[in-house]
């Protein structure tokens, strides 16, 4: 016989069976290949979809007059940059525009028109840039006629421009958070879900299967408790790191997302709020475990925490448009909302340190009061072999 | 080292489980608990392992209240049998004797010995529940065994056994008693707790009715005494202090002689009627004996 067994010890082999056996399993190997095959492979589609240069309006010039300069230089400053390129006479146009090489082509006509051929119609804000485009290039030419250098009349128009001085700017990363703040919502929302939902599922294998007797003659319930929610936990930790790295990985090698500081600390968040989150419904879920004896009554007991998350994630998705509204702030200082609320405003930017320190203080100190709260049920339920415990019978006495 | 049973009572709302339940195991002692169904004993040995709380009386190992770290050095075979369903045996006794407090190392070399003691060895790879019901019995046995304990407790070890399953747990057990463990286990089976046990304790309805060595359950009792007189008149015996008739049938009757009475006297009377073929004593079996206390 060796030395006895510290609690540390214990909890350590419960946690290490609990996380072996659900790393080994091979439904969670092979989900967990696809989805993060599929992670990669939808990020890299959408940065194909989504960016590069195949918007560009691509526009075919006849003759090689100033007119290909002009629109190259008017498409710069107006925000809608072409594709230029030049044609020998309209018929190739016609024909190019046929094949779908090119969207429209300008033949200019002997008086200083230009006639613009394309499939259908023209986008007003490439129309408008044609227009002025013809316009100025007519201009200088008549300027140069004239004897005047179309140049000295750039220098001397070029301050007047009209500069924007906004009072409340947009943020340019406001897209991209709102982005991540929608997947860290919906990510923490599958997580916390299902892996609560692993904890209440082994408890209820150890009580049906009625290992559960040999177990407590060696363990103390809450050592048997906490191993397995730290056991489950992990898994689950190490699944999110897993689908995180690599999303974030894929997203900023395909340039999907650019605010890498503020990825990587969304990510963190994440992460974190998943700890607190899954802790907090972990001991919850163990409790409802250990309150039915059979798999296929475990609903009976988690339903109420399954109404709580769900609550919780129509809060946080309702407050995805104004993270500042004031139900919104008092509602993510509240454990569990805080759990979901508080990566969304991290993500979004507007939760102070201040109430980040508050908030996770706060969900720690709930969650360990709950935690011996749970385990009194646990330990008074879990050797009840039967009829189902109720939530009263439970928390009676 | 002996385990003390000291006292115990639990009551479950109204219903008295246990009502001061006490006797001891001593060492290299093979304790047969006895009872009907309900009477305590499954309640008892959940209480010796912590399992559940007492609510008055104390469960020592020699001078020491048996807390956390005494239990581990319990080997407990519930009546609930139970094992993960989807572990390797040779995992689960490992990770059983890790929580019962061997290294990682102890663990497995346990986990060999006792696989092949109890032929299992070869399905140390396969899950619980690939198994036969008899090979998962053994795998429960050697749950009990597999870190060594110091007191081995287990409740219905033959219940589902078939016979040679039953000679290995008896062997297994003898050989436990003999190397100094007190044993105690509970069964129905009387024959085999009569064959195996060195003494016996009976729970009626929560209480402790008798507790000691067969022979010393007997003295007790009143012996049975058969008598085949066929001209023996009905109530022949009747008139005979401390003898009463249990049963006649055949010209054969059937006698309960208290303790002390003198069986030579009756022999004479039974002579006195005509010719006695059959006079025999009959050493009352466990069985009998159990039958008795419970109709006590």
């Amino acid at each position: 016989m060796s030395a006895p067994l510290t609690a540390t010890r214990a909890i350590g082999l419960v946690a290490r069976r609990e996380f072996l056996t659900q790393v080994r399993k091979k439904s969670f190997l092979i989900s967990n290949g696809l989805i993060l095959v599929a992670i990669v492979v939808g990020i890299v589609a959408m940065a194909f979809l989504g960016g590069g240069d195949d918007d560009r309006p691509r526009v075919g010039v006849v003759g090689t007059s100033g007119l290909s300069a002009t629109l190259g230089t008017i498409g710069e400053a107006t925000g809608i940059p072409l594709d230029l390129s030049e044609l020998p006479d309209a018929d190739a146009g016609r024909a190019q525009i046929t094949d779908g090489e090119i969207d429209v082509a300008l033949v200019p006509g002997d008086d200083g028109s230009v006639t613009a051929l394309t499939e259908s119609d023209i986008d007003s804000d490439l129309s408008a840039l044609l227009d002025a485009a013809v316009a100025q290039q007519a201009q200088a030419t008549a300027l140069t006629e004239r004897g005047v250098d179309p140049a000295d009349i750039a220098a001397a128009t070029a301050r007047a421009t009209v500069t924007v001085e906004a009072i409340d700017p947009p943020d340019p990363e406001q897209g991209q958070r709102i982005i991540l703040s929608i997947v860290a919502v919906v990510v923490l929302y599958m997580q916390i879900l299902m892996f609560g939902m692993y904890v209440a599922m082994g408890v209820v294998e150890e009580k049906s299967s009625r290992v559960v007797e040999l177990l407590l003659s060696t363990l103390r319930p809450l050592q048997l408790l906490w191993g397995k929610i730290l056991g489950i936990g992990a898994v689950g930790l190490l699944q999110l790191t897993a689908y995180g790295a690599v999303s974030v990985g894929a997203a900023l090698a395909t340039d999907t997302l650019t605010i890498t500081g503020t990825a990587l600390g969304v990510f963190a968040s994440t992460l974190g709020w998943f700890v607190l989150g899954f802790a907090f419904f972990a001991v919850l879920y163990a409790a409802a475990g250990s309150m039915v004896s059979r798999q296929e009554d475990v609903n009976s007991t988690s339903g109420p925490l399954m109404f709580v998350i769900l609550a919780m994630f129509f809060a946080a998705f309702s407050s995805i448009d104004d993270p500042e509204a004031t139900w919104s702030t008092v509602l993510s200082w509240i454990p569990p909302f805080s759990a979901v609320l508080m990566p969304l405003r991290i993500a979004a930017g507007v939760a102070t340190p201040l109430q980040i320190v508050g908030t996770v203080v706060l969900m720690i100190v709930t969650t360990a009061l709950l935690g011996v709260v749970a385990a009194k049920i646990y330990q008074r339920s879990v050797l009840r072999i039967g009829r189902t415990v109720t939530w009263k019978e439970a928390l009676g006495r | 080292m002996t385990l003390t049973i000291d006292n115990i009572s639990k009551r479950y709302g109204s219903t008295v489980a246990l009502d001061g339940v006490s006797f001891e195991v001593r060492p290299g002692e093979l304790f047969g608990f006895v009872g009907s169904n309900g009477a305590g004993k499954t309640t008892t040995m959940r209480i010796t392992l912590g399992v559940l709380a007492a609510d008055s009386g104390e469960v020592r190992l020699d001078d020491r209240l048996v807390d956390l770290d005494v239990r581990r050095t319990i080997g407990y075979m519930p009546e609930e049998r139970g094992l993960y369903p989807k572990m390797k045996v040779g995992e689960q006794l490992s990770y059983l004797a890790q929580l019962h407090g061997l290294s990682r190392s102890e663990a497995s070399d346990a986990v060999r010995r006792w696989t092949e003691r109890l032929g299992i060895a070869e399905r140390i790879g396969d899950t619980v529940d690939s198994l036969s019901l008899g090979n998962q019995q053994r795998v429960q046995l050697a749950a009990a065994l597999v870190h060594d304990p110091k007191v081995l407790v287990l409740d219905e070890p033959f219940s589902g056994l078939d016979p040679v399953a039953v000679d290995v747990m008896s062997e297994v057990l003898i050989d436990k008693a003999n190397s100094g463990v007190p044993v105690i286990f509970s069964s129905h089976q009387l024959d085999l707790v009569e064959r195996l046990c060195h003494r016996v304790g009976i729970i009626v309805k929560g209480r402790m009715r008798a507790v000691g060595t067969v022979d010393e359950l007997r003295s007790g009792g009143d012996a049975r005494l058969v008598v085949h007189a066929p001209n023996a008149p009905h109530g022949w015996a009747n008139g005979l202090p401390g003898v009463t008739t249990v049963d006649r049938t055949d010209g054969r009757t059937v006698l309960s002689v208290t303790a002390g009475v003198d069986d030579q006297k009756i022999l004479e009377t039974a002579l006195e009627t005509g010719p006695v073929h059959e006079f025999s004593l009959h050493q009352p079996s466990l069985t009998d004996l159990f039958r008795e206390v419970v109709a006590a």
